[in-house]
């Protein structure tokens, strides 16, 4: 008897619509800002929460698809129903969801509407699995609990690849995908236990990378296509910290060499010219392999000329079946020319565009303001801002998905400090859709929660299955493998 | 004499109770304190669920929820004692046969958990985890059935080690000590014990997959660092254990003989020594002065501070920079700072260190002087380096703040959030979220008011080495910052650079000192002299009895009176400090 009054109570509540709605005749005040976005077809629901002045009870969305289909969402924040939202979206490809707000006032009941705003659903699909990234507090020297995780994009769930618990507060840097295929990967591991894990098809193997005659272990890796070679740049970082209040933290290379690992023999292809008393950082392969792009700046005295370090856009051939260098290396965008420092370059998978960081010096945008997307257009040499996904907080870490089009970033614009990430599509005619952010179950309550930045964001095609009982092995218990040096610089094809 | 007995015991446990709260409350409050700043307790669910789904999670989750009352240090040893009292309550409930010359037999597990919760790491969780599995064996006890008891056993005990961790085992491990089952009963009950035990740790192990096992197996929230196993906590299981086992042959004197009492005062004497003993062995008063300064300066208690010294001088650098920092929020610092032992400029601004205490109390000086950016950062390096992954009320605060003053609203807003959820902090939280949605009303606290003008701007770095430029530069900004400009000051004596001194001194002429300050007269006459120049013809205001000491000073140094002599008849002049130390 009383399960059936709750029950229809509990039915009654739920059954609520909106009525005498007082249209305000502008845009619903929600968070995140869904409104104009593009999204790919299996994305997770696009909750949101209302965002406005007003107290409220109860929030309701009415969603219409432009090619049929509707569904609702009632409750503290709109919470749609994964399998309803799925076939929406699915039954909606390459139209129109347009989402109809109103809220009810908790003062006095009063329902109050708000201007329909639209999401496009993308004809071309994402077809990662989900995407990967690093959460860390957003500190300066210390770190706390580090791990890496992946989400699934077509809904909510978050596993860890790896935790700091597991191997005993060893600092976990970056995860690098080839070409987010999660078959192969490396970590680069930071601390007492030290290396880059090579995660390949043939199994996990754990490399020391330093060298006697390089300076420091690989960082910020790259995979050639091939899936061979790894391009690292080998860092040894500082930290500068400010004490007026604009700014907080300014990490800087005090050396950085550029350095191929042939993962077949655990050797490092180096090159002279690659290995200057200049900074040369951040390699990356174009999509066909044959080029090897880094950004490289004259050594200036830092920390005190901080402002003088500025990055250009260099590039060498490389030959993959040789592993050998080309022989001489080219500025693709220089830094004397446009008063400005590259960072992170990114090749798209299907060889159009280069996508890249601009800031107005240094290698890490990390906490730069003024860090921006730019993109060059790889068959006309053009380049320009990304204005559609730029905001004035540093927006950079991005990286392409695996079949292209789709591309993802980490973004600071919410509230300066923390790093969310951000999805959003270059379309044949070379223009950015709207970004949307990551998507949660309860954003405002997730987002809110989190004292955590989404570090280094990657696509993964497949969910990533590491055996922690194996990378503890290797990271812990074992002595990691040492690299040498190819001496001839040449591999064995 | 059954009312006699009973007066007994009550007696005995209303000691250990009063004992405990007198212990936490006025001997060694501040460990208590320590131990809530360690943590946030939100009242949510999602904070629940985050600690509970853990194995030992409930006893983590129960173990934080009475840390925070920690924050008053009388409530917070009361709640100890009564736990303690718990135990003990149980353990002799737990007891085969109880006769009551025994009864000082049940404080033992109390008394190792007392001992435990000396260490300023030791966590909350390991106490609630045995209480747990006590009463959770109480309450077995009572199912009369042998077999029924084992199955009841089997099933629940691999539930006591998710809820309680590996101190868990207790439960079973008292429930079989005291059980008189025939042989082959307790062999079988033994085994299956034994492999409910090991796979429920591997169960446990392979759901938290980020745990290496041996954790899991040592228990994950006994202790702040996760890699040390704390031993007192397994002495109290083990110990429960034992007293079980034994209470199986205990025989009770009989009545009216004097050997009852004598027994009993026996063991009174013995155990309570013994406990006694380890208490004190285990506690660390050295630690608990130190956290003495640290939580005046938390809660801006500077004549505490101030008093504290007066009685026993602090000689480490993290209690040495509070009391500075006393000294000069109470306007003293330029005057008698050299009446207090220094240690150098490690006594002012220590430098900063990779752990979650020290930075604190340096924060708190950097916060004050308005180097806000600085202070937010040793807070948040001082939260990541909590070893056992938890965030910190007391950060969430000044972080809070600092984001807050230094404009960050977005930021400060997440804290104050969280902060919101607690106990302790709420209302603080509530008055900042007003603020935030009306920034004018910072304008009527004193404290943000001054600091939102004071703080320091521009982008230079930070740099240890260059600390006088820092403050220089800060004073620059803001010209009505005293504090800035003593610590300036403070700054090149206790480094002994006089010519900085000097040049420094007088970007002070507009703060309105009605004198020149004690320090800064010693100073100013010691540079004077030993630029070779005679005290009469000293260019600034220095009083005569200033350099009628001085004089007495060279006559005493060019006579080689020896260095004690010297220390003891200059006790806290700049001059001992500058030469003798």
């Amino acid at each position: 008897m009383y399960l059936l009054l709750v029950l229809c109570l509990l039915a009654g509540c739920g059954s609520e619509r909106p009525v005498d709605v007082v249209e305000m005749g502008v845009e619903a005040p929600i968070w995140p800002d869904y409104a104009g976005v593009t999204i790919p077809v299996g994305i997770a629901p696009m909750n949101f929460n209302y965002d406005g002045e007003e107290d409220i009870a109860m929030m309701h969305v009415a969603v219409r698809g432009s090619q049929g289909g509707e569904m609702e969402a009632m409750g503290e924040w709109a919470d749609f129903d994964s399998k309803q939202w799925r076939q929406l979206a699915e039954q909606n490809r390459g139209g129109i969801l347009t989402f109809t707000v109103s809220v009810k006032c908790k003062a006095d009941g009063q329902w109050v509407g708000y201007e329909p705003f639209d999401m496009q659903i993308s004809d071309e699909p994402l077809t990662d699995w989900g995407v990967t990234y690093r959460k860390i507090a957003p500190g300066f020297e210390t770190f706390s609990k580090i791990g890496i995780y992946q989400r699934c994009l077509a809904d909510f769930a978050e596993t860890p690849i790896l935790e700091e618990t597991t191997v005993d507060g060893q600092c976990l840097n970056c995860h690098y995908a080839n070409r987010a295929n999660p078959a192969q990967y490396s970590l680069h591991v930071r601390g007492k236990h030290g290396g880059t894990l090579i995660h390949t098809e043939d199994g996990n193997k754990y490399l020391h990378t330093k060298t006697d005659q390089t300076v420091g272990n690989c960082t910020y890796g790259y995979w050639h296509p091939g899936g061979r070679y790894c391009a690292y740049s080998l860092n040894r970082i500082y930290q500068n910290f400010y004490v007026g209040k604009e700014r907080l933290i300014e990490p800087w290379d005090a050396v950085s060499d550029i350095v191929v690992l042939d993962t077949r023999d655990n050797t490092l292809l180096t090159l002279p010219s690659l290995m200057t008393d200049d900074c040369e950082t951040t390699p990356a392969f174009s999509a066909d392999g044959n080029t090897l792009y880094f950004c490289r700046a004259p050594k200036v005295n830092m920390p005190g000329e901080y402002q003088e370090l500025k990055y250009s856009l260099c590039a060498i051939p490389f030959d993959s079946n040789t592993g050998q260098y080309g022989d001489s290396i080219y500025t693709v965008i220089s830094a004397d020319s446009i008063g400005q420092s590259v960072s992170l370059p990114r090749p798209s998978y299907d060889g159009r565009y280069l996508m890249y960081c601009l800031t107005d010096y240094g290698t890490n945008p990390v906490d730069r303001p003024e860090a921006d997307l730019w993109l060059m257009d790889l068959q006309s040499g053009q380049t320009r801002p990304i204005d559609e996904v730029n905001s004035d907080q540093v927006d950079g870490y991005h990286n392409w998905s695996s079949q292209g089009g789709w591309f993802l970033f980490s973004s600071k614009r919410e509230d300066t400090l923390y790093a969310h990430v951000y999805i959003s599509r270059i379309g044949q005619d070379g223009i950015a859709t709207k970004p949307f952010l990551l998507p949660q179950r309860n954003p405002k309550k997730y987002y809110g929660e989190s004292l955590h930045s989404f570090n280094a964001p990657d696509f993964t095609s497949e969910p990533v299955a590491l055996s922690l009982r194996e990378a503890r092995s290797l990271i812990i218990d074992q002595s990691p493998i040492h690299v040498t040096i190819k001496e001839d610089g040449n591999s064995n094809p | 004499m059954i009312n006699q007995s009973k007066i007994i015991k009550a007696g005995l446990t209303v000691a250990l109770i009063v004992g405990a709260t007198i212990f936490f409350g006025h001997v060694y409050p501040h460990h208590l304190h320590y131990q809530e700043q360690f943590q946030i307790f939100m009242f949510t669910g999602s904070y629940a669920a985050e600690v509970i789904m853990t194995p030992g999670g409930l006893a983590d989750y129960l173990g934080r929820f009475f840390t925070q009352f920690f924050f008053s240090s009388g409530l917070g040893a009361i709640l100890i004692g009564l736990l303690l009292a718990g135990i003990q309550l149980a353990m002799w409930g737990l007891m085969a046969e109880r006769p009551l010359w025994a009864y000082p037999l049940s404080f033992i597990p109390s008394i190792a958990l007392w001992m435990h919760l000396c260490d300023e790491n030791s966590l909350m969780g390991a106490t609630v985890a045995v209480l747990l599995s006590l009463l959770c064996a109480l309450a077995a006890r009572q199912i009369k059935n042998p077999m029924v008891q084992l199955v009841v056993m089997l099933i629940t005990t691999p539930l006591m080690l998710w809820l309680c961790g590996a101190l868990g085992v207790a439960y079973p491990l008292v429930l079989l000590a005291r059980m008189k089952w025939h042989r082959a009963w307790s062999a079988i009950a033994w085994v299956c014990l034994t492999a409910c035990v090991v796979a429920g740790t591997f169960a446990a192990q392979r759901y938290v997959h980020a745990l290496p096992l041996g954790r899991v197996v040592s228990g994950i929230h006994y202790y702040r660092f996760p890699q040390i196993i704390a031993a007192w906590p397994w002495v109290a299981v083990l110990a429960s254990a034992a007293i079980a086992l034994v209470s199986r042959w205990l025989k009770p004197v009989a009545k009216g003989s004097k050997m009852r009492y004598a027994v009993l005062g026996a063991l009174i004497v013995v155990i309570g020594g013994s406990g006694f003993a380890g208490v004190n062995r285990c506690s660390d008063m050295g630690k608990e002065e130190l956290m003495a300064y640290d939580y005046w300066a938390r809660t801006k208690q500077w004549s505490k501070i101030v008093d504290k010294a007066l009685k026993k001088n602090p000689d480490v650098p993290m209690s040495v920079a509070c009391l500075n920092l006393a000294l000069a929020k109470t306007g003293q610092l330029a005057d008698y700072m050299f009446l207090f032992y220094q240690n150098g400029s490690q006594g002012l601004l220590p430098t900063f260190v990779r752990d979650f205490t020290s930075p604190l109390a340096t924060s708190e000086a950097y916060y004050h002087l308005g180097f806000l950016n600085t202070a937010q950062r040793f807070t948040f390096e001082a939260q990541e380096a909590i070893p056992d992954f938890q965030k910190s009320g007391r950060c969430y605060k000044r972080l809070a703040e600092t984001s807050m003053l230094t404009g960050n609203k977005a930021v400060a807003q997440k804290y104050i959030k969280s902060l919101q959820h607690t106990l302790v902090y709420r209302n603080w939280a509530n008055w900042a979220q007003e603020m935030l949605d009306n920034p004018d009303g910072l304008k009527d606290n004193p404290e943000y008011s001054w600091l939102s003008a004071a703080q320091s701007r521009g982008d230079f770095y930070y740099s240890e080495d260059e600390m006088d430029s820092m403050l220089g530069l800060l004073f620059q900004q803001s010209s009505t910052n005293k504090m800035a400009y003593e610590y300036l000051m403070a700054w090149c004596l206790l480094n002994k650079n006089l010519p900085r001194f000097e040049q420094c001194y007088p970007i002070g002429a507009g703060l309105g000192y009605d004198h020149i300050p004690m320090a800064y007269q010693e100073a100013l006459a010691l540079h004077w002299t030993r630029l070779g120049n005679p005290l009469e013809t000293i260019p600034w205001v220095v009083s005569d009895q200033v350099c009628q000491r001085m004089a007495q000073f060279i006559a005493d140094v060019q006579a080689q009176r020896p260095r004690s002599y010297m220390l003891n008849a200059y006790r806290g002049s700049y001059w001992a400090y500058y030469f003798f130390k």
